[in-house]
């Protein structure tokens, strides 16, 4: 299985032997790759039966439910890493949940596609087009997305509630030097390390 | 007969002699545990799972007595060569609770003191106590480490309680839509059936077993459990208002609902003592893990002990809520916990009839735990 950029990216983050979050877990990909990697304690959130049953059979501990309710009932900085990748769309609420990964873990991490690349800002400057389109959701199959958020947003959003930026890393898709120069604009998804200001 | 069936079985007695304390300190002189087992004990003893049964059943979990018996063990579709509990690769052991009638013994047992049926002098039983009768089977069938311990119902409060009262013997458990404790309205569904057992003239104080038992107050109480272990939508699909048309004979069951609760009330009186039923929903009512468990401390063997809790969207008896406490106190304590919300329309009796997803759960679960 080749690994997707992402999880070598959040490995850079999670520090071997810790203990493991993974909101929206899926089938469980990405906390069995930091088991292997970095021997952590893993445990994943997730919705779907088929992702559970995928879970169990990797011998991951999961939550089936929601993210927003499969939180609350986790004490102060009960993690030492809370990610949530490729799942920030999905969520119903996401200011809550960002605020509830900083409150249940030391550190959080997140994933975030870049909907304000230049081709998306071509896409909508010319067609009038947003990301995905709201109205045809559910015909399509795919999950609803409720939350679109820019690097901007997010950054915006940390500064107000006092979290601290701690890495930020893009997936490349072009040359190095280009990405450095206009990451929000030449990105195609970015990981974020952030945690509370005070740790 | 199947090739996945674990074929003829029989249930076996062991006699115990010597006097057993009831948690409350009362004892009776000696000691009757009912039990079946399937599959073969491997030689490292590592491979055992116990099954607890619920309200109702008894230690015939699976398979068939004899060639003519139409109906399998309880829990028949979860055990056997390949199915859930596979017979090829654990040692699966399931004994009637204490205080049951089937073969442990309970208030229809004979006191040895007094040459007659104990009826209500028998001690008060609770969850703990069943735990503690199972503890001496398996001391005796020299089992010191149970890979699993499973059930639903009044099974998932027993399997909870081994994790609390012996985590050094267990490696794993599944509780299966149960509870830390009974609700107000669990416990008031019990009292009324109690309270029909009792309102039969013919339960006489409990002391019934020379006469006709309180087969009406029994039967009642039966058909309440029923509806609340099914829902209401499925219930609506069964039977809707399906009817025999003999609506004329005045209050003869006509509904085919009615029919069917009047069958469920008739067929358990055949199998099933009233005062039993008086002390196992009793013991039922009486659980409550939240006291213990908050005097347990966090203990490091909790660590290592994995636990499946499964409970099902349409059951309204012991509805999701309840699993979801059990995760978080059990999480609190320190186990590792995987909790499974299964879609079902079947109600409580999701955990017998919902095998699909269960087998899918527990199949790849266990071969997690014995890694």
């Amino acid at each position: 299985m080749t690994v997707p950029e992402n999880y070598r990216i959040i490995e850079t983050f999670v520090e071997p032997g810790s203990n493991v979050l993974d909101l929206g877990c899926g089938n469980g990909d990405l906390l069995a790759y930091l088991v292997d990697r970095r021997k952590i304690k893993p445990t994943g959130i997730e919705i779907s039966m088929a992702g559970v049953l995928s879970c169990v059979s990797k011998g991951l501990m999961v939550y089936q439910g929601d993210i927003d309710e499969g939180l609350k009932d986790y004490s102060d900085n009960y993690f030492d890493f809370v990610c949530l990748n490729s799942t920030l769309e999905y969520v119903h609420n996401a200011s809550l949940v960002l605020k509830e990964m900083v409150r249940v873990g030391r550190k959080a991490i997140i994933s975030i596609t870049n909907y304000s690349s230049l081709s998306g800002r071509l896409r909508f400057l010319f067609r009038g087009k947003l990301f995905g389109n709201q109205l045809l959701n559910g015909n399509s199959g795919d999950s609803p997305i409720f939350s679109i958020i820019s690097f901007e947003d997010f950054k915006e959003f940390c500064n107000l509630n006092g979290y601290k930026i701690e890495g930020e890393i893009h997936t490349k898709s072009l040359p190095g030097f280009l990405l450095t120069l206009y990451p929000t604009l030449l990105s195609e998804q970015a990981i974020f390390l952030f945690s509370k200001e005070s740790s | 007969m199947k090739s996945n069936s674990v074929g003829i079985v029989k249930t076996e007695l062991l006699h115990v002699p010597g006097p057993f304390m009831f948690d409350n300190g009362e004892t009776i002189s000696e000691l009757d545990i009912a039990y079946e087992k399937y599959g073969r004990l491997s030689p490292e003893r590592d491979n055992v799972i116990l099954i607890a049964h619920a309200l109702s059943g008894d230690a015939h979990v699976a398979g068939f007595h004899s060639s003519i018996e139409k109906k399998p063990g309880w829990w028949d579709n979860m055990i056997g060569p390949g199915k859930s509990f596979d017979t090829n690769r654990y040692f699966v052991i399931c004994a009637n609770v204490l205080g049951g009638c089937r073969g442990s013994t309970g208030p229809a047992s004979i006191n040895p003191l007094t040459g007659m049926p104990y009826a209500l002098d028998f001690p008060l039983v609770t969850i703990k106590d069943m735990v503690n009768a199972q503890k001496i089977l398996l001391d005796h069938l020299r089992v010191n480490k149970l890979l699993s311990v499973v059930g639903g119902s009044m099974g998932g409060m027993q399997v909870l309680q081994w994790a609390i009262s012996y985590p050094e013997m267990v490696s794993s458990i599944i509780p299966i839509a149960s509870a830390l404790r009974h609700s107000a309205q669990q416990i008031a569904f019990n009292e009324v059936g109690r309270r029909a057992i009792m309102a039969d003239p013919n339960w006489k104080g409990g002391h019934y077993y020379t006469d006709n038992p309180p087969n009406d107050g029994l039967a009642v109480a039966r058909m309440i459990g029923h509806i609340t272990y099914l829902s209401e939508d499925l219930m609506q699909i069964k039977f809707g208002r399906q009817d025999r048309g003999n609506r004329e004979k005045l209050f003869k069951p006509s509904f085919e609902v009615e029919h069917y609760l009047d069958y469920q009330g008739e067929s358990f009186v055949q199998r099933f003592d009233a005062n039993s039923y008086l002390y196992i929903t009793n013991a039922l009512d009486d659980f409550n893990l939240n006291v213990e468990l908050a005097r347990t401390p966090r203990l490091e063997l909790f660590n290592k002990i994995r636990c499946l809790v499964i409970s099902f969207t349409s059951d309204w008896l012991y509805p999701s809520a309840q699993s979801k406490e059990i995760v978080r106190q059990l999480r609190g304590k320190g186990f590792e916990v995987t909790y499974c919300e299964v879609d079902s329309n079947h109600g409580h009796d999701a955990f017998l009839t919902d095998i699909e997803t269960q087998t899918a759960l527990i199949t790849n679960f266990l071969a997690q735990c014995r890694q």
